[in-house]
C-alpha cells in the first residue's frame, strides 16, 4: 500500500524498523514526512492554538512509545499516526464544548487502537488530493453530516438534533455518505496505480 | 446488540460518532461476530478523510519540544555517543535548531551552482570524522520548485521534501529517479498537494546514486523517464 506522499511499502519499514529501534534518528524522519500532514489534520478540527500543537506532539510520542508494537503487516505508520491524531483532536474539540472529558472520550485509553483501526489502517488511501476531490463528488448532505462527525466531533444524535433531522435519516447519510466515498476512492486507486 | 443494530449504527461507528457506550458495545459484538465485513472498508474510508485536509507546516517549536522528550527515551544507537548536541546550521536560519541526540556536530556548508540549480549542501559529521545522520540537501530549481533531500545514509533512506510543484490532470503523476552509473530507476510517484507540496520517503544508496531527477509521467509511472526532467540534482562528492 503507499503510505504518505508516496510512500512505499518498502520505505515505510524502513521507518517502522528504525522506530522499533528507538533509533533516535526516527522521530526527525517522521515529523518530516508527516509533521505537515498531522498538523493539518489537528488544525482543520481544532484551529491554531496549543491544542493543536498539543494534539501533534502526544501522538507523536504515542507512536514513538507504542513503536515495538508497530510492524509493516499492521497498517501504515502514517495511517496509525492520523488515527491517533484524530481521535485526540476530536477528545479535545468536545472537551473544548464544555463537556467533561470523561463523558465524551471515545475510548479512556485513546492508544489503544482496535483491530478495525489496524486493519483499516492497513488498506486506507491516504492520497490527500483524492480523499478531496472524492468528497468533493458526494451530495451536499451527505458531505455535511460526514464533516460534522468527523471533524467537529459530534455524535449522531447530536448532528439530528443540529440539523433538525430525523436520527434515521442521518444514520444513512453517514452510512451511505461513506460507501460513495469508499468507492469513490476505490476507482481513483485502480485508475492509479502506484 | 444484534446484528441489524449493528449495521444501522457502522456508519456513525467508522466515523467515531457513536456515544461511548455504543461504542464499545458495537466493538464488543464486532470481536464476536464476523457478518459485518463492511466495516473495516468504511472504516478506512473514514480514515481517508484525515488525508483530505490541507498540510499546514507546524511551528517550528513543536518539532524542537518533540524531539527532545524523545531524546531521553532513544534507545542505544550504535557508534553514536549519547552526550546531547545543538546543530546550527548557520546558513539556513529556517532549519532552526536541529536537535539530535547523541551526535557531535561540526556544519559545513557549500554552495553549488549546476545548471538550473543552486544547492546547499549541509554535512554533519560526528567526532571520529564520519559522515553523520542526518544530512540535508538544499535546492532551489529556476522552475520555481525547491526542496530538500534529508538523507540518513546508515539506513540508505532519503525524505524527499518538493515545493513549488503545479498540481497534474488525473492521468500524470510526479516520478522520482535515482540516477547511478547503471542509468534511472524509478524512486516513487506522487501527486502535488493543492498548495505544490509533496514529500516522499525513498530508499537511496548512497555509494550507488549520483543524482535524484524528477519528471512528469503518465498515470501509474514509467519504466524509464519519458519527458525531459524537470529537476535534476546531482549529488556532489563532498
Amino acid at each position: 500500500m503507499p503510505g504518505a506522499g508516496g510512500t512505499t511499502d518498502q520505505d515505510v519499514e524502513k521507518l517502522i524498523e528504525l522506530l522499533r529501534r528507538r533509533d533516535p534518528q526516527a522521530m526527525p524522519l517522521l515529523f518530516e514526512a508527516l509533521g505537515r500532514r498531522a498538523f493539518g489534520l489537528a488544525y482543520r478540527i481544532l484551529g491554531d492554538g496549543p491544542e493543536a500543537e498539543d494534539v501533534v506532539q502526544d501522538a507523536f510520542l504515542a507512536v514513538w512509545r507504542q513503536s515495538d508494537r508497530l510492524d509493516s503487516e499492521r497498517g501504515s505508520v502514517a495511517a496509525l499516526l492520523l488515527t491517533i491524531v484524530h481521535r485526540r483532536a476530536i477528545d479535545s474539540a468536545r472537551a473544548r464544548r464544555k463537556r467533561a472529558v470523561h463523558e465524551v472520550s471515545l475510548q479512556p485509553e485513546v492508544d489503544a487502537l482496535d483491530e478495525v483501526d489496524v486493519a483499516a489502517a492497513a488498506i486506507a488511501t491516504l492520497d490527500g488530493a483524492a480523499a478531496h476531490r472524492s468528497m468533493d463528488l458526494l451530495p451536499d448532505d451527505q458531505r455535511r453530516v460526514i464533516e460534522l462527525a468527523y471533524f467537529d466531533g459530534f455524535t449522531h444524535v447530536e448532528i439530528a438534533e443540529r440539523l433538525e433531522l430525523p436520527l434515521g435519516t442521518v444514520k444513512s447519510r453517514l452510512r451511505l455518505g461513506l460507501e460513495k466515498l469508499r468507492e469513490a476512492l476505490k476507482a481513483r486507486t485502480s485508475s492509479d496505480v502506484r | 446488540m444484534t446484528c441489524a443494530e449493528v449495521e444501522d449504527l457502522l456508519g456513525a461507528f467508522a466515523l467515531g460518532a457513536l456515544p461511548p457506550d455504543a461504542h464499545h458495545e458495537l466493538l464488543r459484538h464486532l470481536s464476536s461476530c464476523d457478518a459485518h465485513e463492511d466495516v473495516v472498508a468504511l472504516r478506512a474510508a473514514a480514515l481517508s478523510l484525515a488525508a483530505s485536509t490541507p498540510e499546514r507546516t507546524p511551528p517550528p517549536a513543536l518539532r524542537d519540544r518533540l524531539l527532545d522528550a524523545v531524546s531521553g527515551e532513544a534507545g542505544p544507537a550504535p557508534g553514536i555517543s549519547h552526550q546531547p548536541t545543538t546543530i546550527a546550521t548557520g546558513r539556513r536560519p529556517s532549519l532552526g535548531r536541529i536537535r539530535l541526540n547523541a551526535v557531535a556536530v561540526a556544519a559545513a556548508l557549500a554552495l553549488l551552482a549546476i545548471g538550473l540549480l543552486s544547492w546547499n549542501v549541509v554535512l554533519q559529521v560526528s567526532d571520529d570524522g564520519a559522515a553523520a545522520v542526518p544530512v540535508v540537501y538544499e535546492f532551489e530549481g529556476a522552475s520555481g520548485a525547491s526542496g530538500r533531500v534529508l538523507f540518513l545514509e546508515s539506513e540508505a533512506l532519503a525524505v524527499l521534501q518538493f515545493r513549488g510543484l503545479s498540481p497534474l490532470p488525473a492521468d500524470r503523476v510526479y516520478q522520482v529517479w535515482t540516477i547511478g552509473p547503471e542509468g534511472a530507476a524509478s524512486a516513487g510517484i506522487f501527486n502535488a498537494s493543492a498548495d505544490g507540496v509533496a514529500r516522499i520517503v525513498v530508499s537511496l544508496e548512497r555509494d550507488l546514486t549520483t543524482a535524484i531527477a524528477l519528471s512528469e509521467e503518465p498515470s501509474g509511472g514509467s519504466e524509464q523517464p519519458t519527458s525531459d526532467p524537470l529537476i535534476v540534482a546531482p549529488l556532489e562528492e563532498f
